[in-house]
């Protein structure tokens, strides 16, 4: 609860000081678009909170970004395909290539690190390579799709809808996480894999449906996207959105070594991250700082995470015991090794 | 033979990949785009050498590409003012060192983790160079393109001095007990502390010797245009880093050796050329050099799951 | 290249104290240190002389781990002065004190694993100097005379990770060896010896002892302290509480000075006739283990012991039946009826249940809390509708901590946070709570204090009256003398023979051996 707090209250003062900077924040308008923002982004943010909560992580959510852009894109418009057929293909698509990502990490024991940074070369090729490396959209006004237009960038009891289905998709993994032996499960993996093991949990089967619940969650807001931007550049779309997911967990309290975590804070680092974009437009600084901005989120969240673990491992009344398994520093992210 | 067994295999790859392309494209085969070739990488496994090591010490650094954006354009500009070019040589060297020096300090100094601080320093040096230059290019007076002196003989000696770079590199990981250090730090810290060894120096050490060889590459770079791009670092890291793992460096550190890194560099290399001869659009080759690392990295891992049963 | 021992002719063989009426090696006067608060040592005075092998005795938590970062450097002392070799030191660090002849050999072997043999000892024993060149030849054959020197049969060109834990220990003390150490301390060395490993090793510390160099020995087994040690010094709550020459001590006297109170060192006795047989084991073999042909009957309310040598696929054997690495052939019948185990889930569903060996790695997880990990293997029970009931969780943590009087502030504290003993019953706790027909325990009482030790074989032998079967792999073999119903010694990955509870240790050990039993196979 503590991380939580410390993180709303951030997002309270951050967001005090832009409307101080400039009263624009606060108009409906601005807050609007922000809501929507905070919505794409905090449903596949959740997903990615799982994996990272297993001791994962989960490079390639960009690439698969531009990969079922494009080819919703297609399906809807250039194959004419039925538009609940099309919506469920999408949502497979990523489901299925985290089977395969599962699979690699939990059989064949390659850290996840690797295995999503192949993901992020190969899909974003295989997108280029399906669109012929044009630009993909569904028209000026998404004429034949209306319906699903407004369902991915209009209102629901005058909230955008994005946030509204943030919301119920938060509310959901909140019970699972939190309240649910599923979640207890994801929690024990990321902590000690083979402690779990030996305790009869199915820890290859944990950690590979995280990486598919993770997918189907990606494929969610890629449909959101898609509609959002409307205009879906294979060789661009999405660039660097993993980053965000990555930044909003730990800035949400989950450890990139796993065990640790919570839907909340997830959604919390969301918005923070959001609204530390919307300062930096507001603010007419130059849009290329934006990842100098979200690297420097990640650097201290990761920072105050190994002061506070290490604060934490000589509690008191317990002499520290000779440890020579010496553990280096990280060095990436750590996956099952 | 079990030991060589990664660089063994990659070689081989390698020889196919060569072997397919004289047939398939025979046109790959021209010797002054593949002079050309060789002595663009020049730089790139000069690199590839440092960060091998870095790595080898179970850390990493992705800050080497904005380095050697940052160094690039300071010897583009000291050229641009006349210096000599030895003079020029030695400042790229010392500020590539510099900047190795601030990550070693923050990773072995405050005991951070390296991908985080070197996250750091890659956004800051990128963004610094691009506020300050604004993404102008710096032109460079004659007599610095190739050292003044013929293209042909200019790229050879780009690449026998990455060569150089590269047999002396494998040679004091071999035989100098230095290079040992890095593979016990890389292998057990703890151990090597009690061993005498000081894991922290060592770390400090291997930052900065990738920072100062980034400078010699950088200046490598610089000599064979006209013009430096203050963005001919972007994405360097990511290659470099992918020539050590498909060349059998282990992330967690202890193991690895240059060779592979070499014969890795060379492979993934020539996925661009050989996508253009073959007549195949040029957006395949980073996937395809995605599939490659994976390849490399799930032969590692059914190996692994072979040596287990 | 490796210095020689020096001789300093010939004493008896247990390294009498003849020639050591002089200056000791290392001296602690009135050192103090504390972590963070809490005070670990307490006006420690200790002395180690030339020559002697000094045993350090105490429960988990005493203090000898501290003492000795203390005398190798790894940390400074708070209060206090150290003498190494009459001069008093001030900062000692671990490159000083190993340049005075101190060398460690810990429990976790501090070796290289992505290293060879050779390089490993050679980083160990080469100065550190950062430019100089390497000789391969020559450190592939000083290692290779090293460890012929102790006779341990190891390849110096063997990767480090590939060794076992008693090889990695070997080569750890053929290091100690190679830098003609005067001061070589031991830390529970033989926890994962074989009896021969043990020999050797005693062999190795008497000629060490001959050459004038003192040992520091630190182990729970008694037997063996009796068997090498000159002295031995208890360590209590951080205090010393007196050092001894060891004729002058029995084994009880040591233990009360440990605990400051008599603890029984009789076993609690069996109660009660088994029942019928709940396992029955028809030649299980599974290749991946290298276990083979295992023929094994365990019945209710009976405690088998399974005695073996380190690498006799006790743990392996374990495995199988729990799971985690399927039989591949024979059968495996459990009240008669014919089972399939390929997986822990389908173990536990047919009651095994499996404490392992390794409790930080496996057993406990350490930053989850003890009311969660208690209730780890036995979700579908206690949440059937896969919601987490909090309170029924916490009072089941409860009648735990009361029923195997575990020392806790509450069941909401982190596992980490208690002491090994404990741990080891959280890890109990969480498979008693499935009720299984057939404990299997693997090495239950390593690492834990004599106080807990006694708790926990109590709680077993309740658990036997209770009707549980259990299967009890141990290498303490008063333990299993003391604990067992029946004795199955296990040798190469299969039962060789099934041995009596009433059995003595030669008979047993004979057997482990794989030499010719002279005493009753049932």
């Amino acid at each position: 609860m503590k991380k939580e707090l410390g993180i709303s209250v951030l997002l309270v003062m951050l967001c005090t000081v832009v409307a101080v900077l400039n009263p624009r924040f606060l108009s409906a308008v601005n807050l609007f678009n922000l809501a929507n923002l905070v919505g794409m982004f905090g449903i596949f943010g959740i997903g990615m909170g799982l994996v990272i909560i297993t001791g994962g992580i989960d490079l390639s959510v960009g690439s698969m970004f531009a990969l079922s852009g494009v080819l919703l894109a297609m399906m809807l418009r250039e194959w004419h395909w039925a538009w609940p057929l099309a919506l469920l293909a999408t949502l497979a698509l990523p489901m299925l290539l985290g089977v395969v990502h599962g699979f690699l990490i939990t059989r064949l024991r390659i850290q996840a690190f690797i295995v999503t940074l192949c993901g992020l070369l190969i899909y974003r090729g295989l997108a280029r390579f399906i669109a012929d490396d044009s630009t993909k959209g569904f028209g000026a006004n998404a004429e034949g799709f209306e319906r699903l237009r407004d369902l991915a960038k209009g209102e629901l009891f005058h909230l955008p809808s994005p946030f509204v289905i943030l919301l119920v998709i938060a509310v959901v993994m909140w019970l699972v996480l939190h309240r649910s032996v599923y979640g207890r499960y994801l929690f024990a993996v990321g902590r000690n894999e083979e402690a779990a093991r030996y305790s009869g949990i199915r820890t290859r089967l944990v950690i590979g449906s995280s990486y598919v619940l993770a997918g189907l969650l990606t494929g969610l807001s890629a449909i959101l996207f898609a509609f959002y931007t409307n205009s879906i550049s294979p060789s661009t779309h999405g660039n660097f959105y993993e980053l965000y997911g990555i930044a909003a967990a730990v800035l949400g309290g989950c450890s990139l070594r796993g065990g640790e975590g919570s839907i909340l804070g997830i959604v919390i680092g969301t918005a923070l991250l959001q609204v530390l974009q919307n300062l930096v437009n507001l603010l007419m600084i130059p849009s290329s700082l934006n990842f100098a901005v979200m690297g420097g989120v990640v650097l201290i969240g990761v920072l105050a995470d190994e002061l506070l673990r290490a604060r934490r491992q000589t509690p008191k009344g317990v002499v520290a015991p000779a440890d020579h398994q010496g553990n280096g520093p990280t060095v990436v992210p750590p996956g099952p090794k | 033979m079990k030991r060589h067994f990664r660089e063994v295999s990659i070689a081989v790859a390698l020889g196919l990949l060569l072997l397919f392309l004289a047939v398939a494209a025979p046109t790959f085969y021209q010797p002054q785009p593949l002079l050309s070739l060789l002595a663009r990488e020049a730089p790139a496994l000069v690199v590839a050498c440092g960060i091998a090591l870095v790595i080898i010490g179970r850390e990493i650094d992705i800050s080497v590409g904005s380095q050697f954006s940052v160094c690039s354009v300071c010897a583009g500009l000291l050229a641009s003012m006349h210096w000599p070019p030895a003079l020029v040589l030695t400042a790229s060297i010392a500020v590539g060192a510099l900047m190795g020096t601030v990550n070693g300090a923050l990773v072995a100094g405050l005991r951070l983790p390296s991908i985080v601080v070197t996250l750091a320093t890659m956004v800051t040096w990128r963004e610094g160079l691009r506020w300050l230059r604004q993404g102008v290019w710096v032109d460079l007076p004659d007599g610095v393109q190739w050292f003044g002196l013929s293209q042909a003989a200019g790229q050879w000696t780009l690449i026998l001095l990455a060569l150089l770079v590269l047999v002396m590199m494998a040679l004091a990981m071999k035989h100098l007990s230095a290079g040992r250090f890095v593979y016990a730090v890389g292998s057990d810290a703890e151990a090597a502390r009690l061993a005498g060894v000081r894991p922290q120096l060592i770390t400090f050490l291997t930052f900065v010797w990738m920072g100062a060889l980034v400078g010699l590459a950088a200046m490598m770079n610089v000599t064979q245009s006209p013009q430096v791009d203050p963005n001919s670092g972007t994405g360097l890291e990511l290659k470099v880093i992918a020539a050590a793992v498909v060349g059998g460096v282990a992330i967690s550190g202890g193991r690895g050796n240059l060779w592979g890194v070499f014969v890795g560099l060379l492979l993934l290399a020539c996925v661009s050329p050989a996508l253009t001869h073959l007549h195949i659009e040029a957006y395949w080759e980073k996937a395809i050099q995605g599939a490659i690392i994976l390849l490399a990295v799930v032969a590692d891992g059914l190996r692994s799951r072979k040596e287990k049963r | 290249m490796v210095p020689r021992l020096s001789h300093r002719g010939q004493n008896s063989e247990t390294g009498s104290l003849k020639n050591v009426a002089e200056r000791p090696l290392v001296q602690l006067q009135h050192v103090s240190k504390s972590y963070g608060g809490v005070r670990a040592l307490k006006d420690i005075s200790f002395d180690l002389l030339p020559g002697e092998v000094h045993a350090l005795l105490g429960e988990n938590g005493a203090g000898k781990s501290t003492l000795i970062k203390i005398i190798t450097g790894a940390h400074p002392p708070d209060d206090g002065v150290i003498e190494i070799a009459g001069h008093p030191v001030r900062h000692l660090t671990p490159a000083i004190a190993r340049s005075l002849g101190i060398a460690c050999i810990y429990q976790q072997p501090a070796l290289f694993p992505d290293l060879t043999v050779a390089e490993n000892i050679a980083l160990r024993l080469e100065p550190a100097a950062a430019v100089r060149r390497v000789d391969w030849l020559a450190r592939r054959a000083s290692a290779r005379q090293l460890l012929q020197r102790i006779g341990a049969e190891i390849s110096p060109d063997a990767e480090v990770r590939s060794l076992s834990m008693p090889e990695q220990q070997l080569v750890e003390i053929a290091c100690a060896v190679g830098a003609g150490a005067r001061v070589v301390v031991m830390d529970e060395p033989t926890a994962s010896l074989t009896q021969k490993e043990v020999q050797l090793l005693f062999g190795v510390v008497r000629e060490l002892q001959l050459g004038g160099v003192g040992i520091i020995y630190i182990s729970h087994r008694l037997e063996e302290i009796f068997a090498i040690a000159n002295r031995v010094t208890v360590l209590r709550d951080g205090a010393s509480v007196g050092s001894y020459p060891v004729g002058a001590v029995n084994e009880a006297s040591l233990i009360r000075l440990m605990v400051g109170r008599e603890v029984s060192t009789i076993y609690p006795p069996a109660e009660g006739a088994p029942g019928e047989v709940v396992l029955s084991l028809r030649g299980i073999g599974c290749t991946a283990a290298d276990v083979s042909k295992v023929t094994l009957d365990v019945r209710a309310g009976e405690v088998v012991g399974l005695a073996g040598l380190v690498g006799a696929g006790r743990t392996e054997f374990a495995r199988v039946l729990f799971g985690i690495t399927p039989a591949d052939t024979g059968e495996i019948l459990m009240h008669g009826r014919s089972l399939s185990i390929r997986s822990p889930q389908e173990a536990i569903a047919n009651g095994i249940s499996y404490v392992p060996e390794d409790r930080r790695r496996h057993g406990v997880i350490l930053d989850m809390t003890i009311a969660a990990n208690m209730t780890m293997a036995i979700h579908r029970k206690l949440f059937p509708c896969t919601w987490l009931r909090f309170a029924a969780e916490h009072r089941l943590a409860l009648d735990y901590i009361r029923d195997l009087d575990i020392r806790t502030e509450g069941a909401e504290t982190p596992a980490g946070f208690l002491s090994g003993g404990n741990q080891q019953k959280v890890a109990l706790a969480r498979w008693l709570a499935t009720r299984p027909k057939l404990l299997i325990l693997d090495e239950p009482t390593q690492g834990v204090d004599v106080g807990a030790k006694a708790e926990i074989h109590k709680i077993i032998r309740r658990l036997a009256k209770e009707g549980v079967a259990v299967l009890m792999i141990s290498s303490d073999l008063p333990e299993i003398l003391g604990m067992s119903d029946r004795i199955a010694v296990m040798r190469s990955g299969t039962i060789t023979t099934v041995l009596d509870g009433k059995s003595d240790a030669h008979d047993v050990m004979a057997a482990a051996l794989g030499q010719a039993e002279k005493g009753r196979a049932s």
